[in-house]
This record gives C-alpha cells, structure tokens and sequence, in this order.
C-alpha cells in the first residue's frame, strides 16, 4: 500500500502533494485513510488541515461580506458578521484556534470510540484518530459554496469520519457512524428534547381543549 | 536470503540474523513511537501556551460569537453551554466562579490546559506520555457518560 500523498511530501513537492490528497480523500477515501501509518507525525496532518480551515475561515469573511444577515445563524450572531480587529486576530491566531480544535475533536471522537469498543483491532490508536480528524478536515472545503457550503460540508464531514474510522481503526460500519454522530447528537438532543416537551404541552392543551 | 545457506556454513557478518530483523523492527517501531509522543506533547504544550497568549484579548475572540444556536432555538442548553463563559473566567483566573456556574466545561479547560503544561514539563524531563488504552472497563464508561449527563443537568437546571 503506497503512502498518503502528503505522507510523501518529501518526495512529491508539497504543493503535489497537498493536491493528490484532497483529490485521494475526495475520491477514494477508503483507500486514503487505509494509506494512514503509525509513523508518529503529528505536525504534518495537523499542516494540512490547518491550511485548509484557515483558507476557509478567511472564504466565509467574504461570504459574510457578501451576503450579510442572510448567511446561516447570522440572527443569532455566529456568524453575524466580525470586526476588522476581530478577523485579524483569528487570522493571526488561528493556528493556535484549529490546533485546540483538533485536540479536542480527537479527543472527543476517540474516547467515543473508546466506550463503544471501536479500537480493538486499530493499530493506530490516538494517532489514527487525530489523522482522521484533521483529514477530514478536507470536507470543510464545501465552504466555497456560498450558503450552503456550510451544511454540505458538515455531511461530508460525518461520511469522511465514518470511512476514516472504518479503514484505519477497522472497527465495524455501526460504531464508526455511531462514533461519528454521537457528538453531534449530544448537542442536538437538547433539540429533541425540546420538540418533546412542546409536543407534550401541545397534547395538554389539545386534552385541555376537549 | 538466509534459506540460500548451507547448514553449517558460518553466517556471513554482514547478513543479519531473523534475532537482529526482529530487534530492529522492534527498535524502529519504539523510536516511530517516541517521536510521536514527543511530537504530541509538544504540539499540545504549543497550544496551551497559544491560548494563554489569547487570554488578554478573550473579550474580542469571545464577542464574535453570539448566543449558543442549539440554546437560541430550543431554549435548552447544550452539554457544552458555558464553556465561553468558563474561558472567559478563567483567563481573568476566577477559577472558583467558574467552577460553581460552569462545573463540567471548566473542569474540561483545566484538564486540557493543566495535561498541556504537563505535557510541556514531561518533554523537560524526557518521560514518556501514558499510552490510551484500546478498550475501557465498564466502569470507566459508566463514570464519562455520568460526568456528561450530570453537566448537562446542572445546565439546563440553572439555564446556564
């Protein structure tokens, strides 16, 4: 089995390099995360998805620019739109932003993967997982797509994670979407929670009604 | 290689034995490993040390961010509701404030910052980093799922 592109680096040209992975990861996932090898570099994924997530942090300013109050949550302020000052300073410490984001999605990911017994057959444990995740990161390259760039990589994102956790930790097809999808569903539970509740109040006031 | 030899032919000094593969295989495989680790600890001491180095300006990373979305829409906070709130405290090291509005995100941040700076000293001193274990015993799991749940209630209990 040949290296990751970026794996090989070296030898491609980074700029070579950095393309054919995105290319491996958009086309062929399963084959680009079986590529991944305990080989103990964790600088070198940690580069690549760095370039891409600071490439798009800066696309969704114009984004934001651009189409204003229409952007997605843009009521709610996330992304409602950020001064100058503020945009320059996540530019300029965004390294240090993305590296606590992908400690901590690794983290999470792997410790799910941990309680759901994913990591049995995996060679690569907590290496596996950080790769994984800032891989994955590719998905977040949707972004370009105004609007609804966002949402599309959010999807692309669960399915990168899911065939990463399937081909390097070798774990089963259940607890790799399992493992994908419980740290999202955590937040959103409080969403089901909530429908729960105002359908039970709705079914009072129906009986009340009566 | 070493089939094509006679027995009793004396081995060559420059043809490795299956002994000398093995070690080395064993030897390359402790060393990929120890750069890892180093590798890891130095990242994770690099970004404990970048966000001290935010901590003065938390006020302008922290405005750009509105009201939780999951908490905006439903009304109901989310398991990590308050970890903004718990950063902010603790870069102003009101650590006892943060504890008690904020229990189950600041223990998150001192574990992360305190590993961090662990991690950073651990490199100092040449240790090696414990290693993950490939599985949890039941009562590990039931402890995280415990911790994330009562987090979560103490969240939605206060409304955070």
């Amino acid at each position: 089995m040949p290296l990751l592109p970026w794996d090989d680096r070296q030898r491609l040209g980074a700029g070579t390099a950095f393309v054919e992975t995105i290319r491996l990861l958009a086309k062929q996932p399963s084959d680009a995360f079986a590529r991944l090898r305990p080989d103990g570099d964790y600088v070198g994924p940690f580069v690549f998805g760095l370039i891409i997530s600071w490439a798009m942090f800066l696309v969704n300013q114009v984004w934001t620019l651009i189409f204003g109050s229409i952007m997605p949550f843009a009521d709610m302020g996330v992304s409602a739109g950020m001064t100058l000052v503020q945009i320059v300073m996540y530019a300029i410490f965004w390294p240090v932003i993305y590296a606590f984001i992908l400690f901590l999605s690794a983290g999470i990911y792997h410790l799910v993967l941990l309680v759901l017994s994913g990591l049995q057959r995996s060679q690569l444990g907590f290496e596996g997982t950080y790769k994984i995740v800032a891989y994955a990161q590719v998905s977040t390259l949707a972004n370009v797509i105004p609007l609804i760039g966002w949402i599309i990589g959010l999807v692309l994102q669960i399915v990168l994670l899911v065939v990463g956790f399937q081909s390097a930790h070798r774990t089963d097809q259940g607890r790799a979407i399992a493992a994908a999808l419980i740290p999202a569903a955590l937040c959103c539970l409080c969403m089901f929670v909530a429908v729960f509740f105002f359908g039970a109040a709705i079914m009072a006031a129906m009986a009340g009604a009566q | 290689m070493l089939s094509d030899l006679r027995s009793g032919d004396p081995l060559p000094e420059s043809v490795p034995t299956d002994g000398d593969l093995a070690s080395a295989a064993a030897q390359s495989r402790s060393s990929v490993a120890m750069r890892g680790s180093r590798q890891l600890r130095l990242l994770w001491a690099a970004t404990v040390l970048g966000l001290i180095a935010m901590a003065p300006f938390g006020e302008v990373f922290a405005s750009a961010f509105g009201a939780c979305p999951i908490k905006s829409l439903v009304g109901i906070p989310c398991p990590s509701c308050g970890a903004t709130r718990s950063a902010m405290l603790l870069a102003e090291l009101r650590v006892v404030d943060a504890l008690s509005r904020f229990p189950m995100p600041t223990l998150g941040w001192i574990g992360f910052m305190g590993g961090g700076l662990a991690a950073g000293v651990w490199v100092l001193l040449g240790r090696e980093l414990p290693a993950w274990p490939r599985r949890l015993p039941g009562w590990a799991v039931a402890t995280a799922v415990g911790i994330v749940l009562a987090g979560w209630a103490h969240a939605i209990v206060t409304g955070v």
